[in-house]
């Protein structure tokens, strides 16, 4: 599986006209709850969260890539809050237990590990200290997804993801 | 001086940021303090109205998935507008808390809300990231419960006895020992961030943990979480669980014709 969140509007992301036909396309755009903070998707419906919206089982997807890419409006050098919250529901990826990964604890993985690329577009205006938070963030993020590599891309307009993402 | 903490948990009751606030008070002496959870709408006015009166805002958060939970976003977004706008002065101090055992997981996380504060002109105060957040929960609830335990033992040793010696008041109180022990480093670092706060001074960010290796944390840890699995009645095994991801129907029927697999989420 293939997966790319972004947080564009509609009319944006189709115009840019991504060869997009292997991937699952998941929009941050629309309203959906916050992560409560309960553990449910650990203990109570393992893999699954409470509640009952589209997010609910988001994280098998996730779970289940080679590759994910990341399309998300700088926001203090991490995600926008669309995107944020589908991370936030998504550690049912993981495992309550902890692990060793890249010399640090991290939760151990529920699906077989596939994840070979993790690559994250920022867009929006983004300075050189965002960026370093930046790139230490995805970094974080990708090791915490089990991801082999991580990669973080700044674009200073949306349109070059058009010459990027071919 | 008043202080603003802003509690930053998705919960209603109990969490781990609140109990840190809770530390955190107690060696505020001397300071006005307004506490105001930053979870709902309601929440989110509440805090930005009192944010045009104070010397110093704390914000006791969580760490999700590495970065600010995603609740938070629009109110510092809100609340960078708003301060830019009135022209707001006060101090920002965060305490970021996470499950894992390292503290330093928290950095990107901390750098976050110092970029906030670049961004609205506000002063960063200092940041604390503290790791084993969850660990250091169960601590404090252990610690009143091997008080009583180490009391009553000391109790019966002095009526059996008459007397009581040093090297038994010491082993009667080992429990109590290592839980402070394990916590010593959480306390140290928000008793100088409280003195920080009290004298609106800046501190650097400081990283601290529950006082253990990290691979003792490992073993501990798993062990917790089976019996947090028992206790909330699951087999351990039903805890790896697979859920298979399911497209929506329309969606799979625009895979067999070879179209793109759209989904709105």
């Amino acid at each position: 599986m293939k997966v790319i969140i972004h947080d564009l509007k509609d009319e944006e992301f189709e115009k840019l006209n991504l060869k997009t036909q292997d991937y699952i396309i998941i929009s941050a755009r629309d309203k959906a709850a916050p992560c409560q903070g309960c553990f449910g998707c650990w203990f109570k419906s393992p893999g699954k969260c409470f509640m009952k919206d589209k997010l609910q089982n988001l994280g098998a997807a996730l779970g289940e890539s080679e590759e994910v890419i990341v399309i998300s409006e700088n926001c203090y050098g991490g995600y926008s809050e669309g995107v944020k919250r589908i991370f936030d529901r998504s550690i049912s990826t993981s495992l309550p237990f902890f692990t060793y990964r890249n010399r640090r604890i991290h939760h151990c993985l529920r699906y077989k590990n596939k994840l070979l690329s993790f690559k994250v577009f920022f867009y929006g205006d983004i300075g050189e200290f965002e960026r370093s938070i930046a790139k230490e963030f995805v970094e974080a993020n990708g090791s915490n997804n089990g991801a082999k590599r991580s990669q973080v891309v700044f674009l200073s307009n949306v349109q070059e993801l058009k010459e990027v993402l071919k | 001086m008043k202080v603003l903490i802003l509690n930053g948990s998705p919960k209603a009751k109990g969490g781990v940021s609140r109990y840190f606030s809770k530390v955190l008070k107690r060696s505020l002496w001397g300071c006005e303090i307004t506490e105001v959870d930053v979870n709902s709408k309601q929440g989110f006015t509440k805090a930005l109205k009192a944010l045009g009166d104070v010397d110093s805002v704390v914000l006791s958060v969580p760490l999700y998935v590495d970065g600010i939970p995603s609740h938070l976003i629009p109110f510092l977004k809100e609340a960078e507008v708003l301060c830019k706008e009135k022209n707001f002065r006060f101090n920002l101090y965060v305490m970021s808390n996470g499950g894992f055992v390292e503290g330093v997981q928290n950095k990107s996380h901390l750098n976050m809300y110092e970029a906030w504060c670049r961004r609205t002109n506000i002063q960063w105060g200092g940041g604390l990231g503290i790791g084993g957040g969850v660990m250091l929960r169960v601590m404090s609830i252990l610690l009143p419960i091997f008080l009583i335990w180490s009391a009553i033992g000391i109790y019966s040793v002095m009526k059996a006895n008459g007397t009581i010696g040093l090297r038994q008041i010491f082993e009667n109180c080992i429990g109590v020992l290592v839980v402070l022990g394990l916590s010593s480093g959480a306390y140290w670092c928000e008793g100088r961030l409280a003195a920080a706060i009290r004298r609106g001074r800046v501190i650097r960010n400081s990283y601290t943990r529950v006082m253990v290796p990290s691979f003792i944390f490992l073993i501990v840890a798993d062990v917790f979480m089976f019996i947090t699995a028992l206790l909330s009645g699951k087999g351990i095994f039903s805890l790896f669980k697979k859920s298979p991801y399911q497209l929506e129907d329309k969606v799979s029927n625009m895979n067999i014709t070879g179209g793109s697999k759209n989904i709105r989420v």
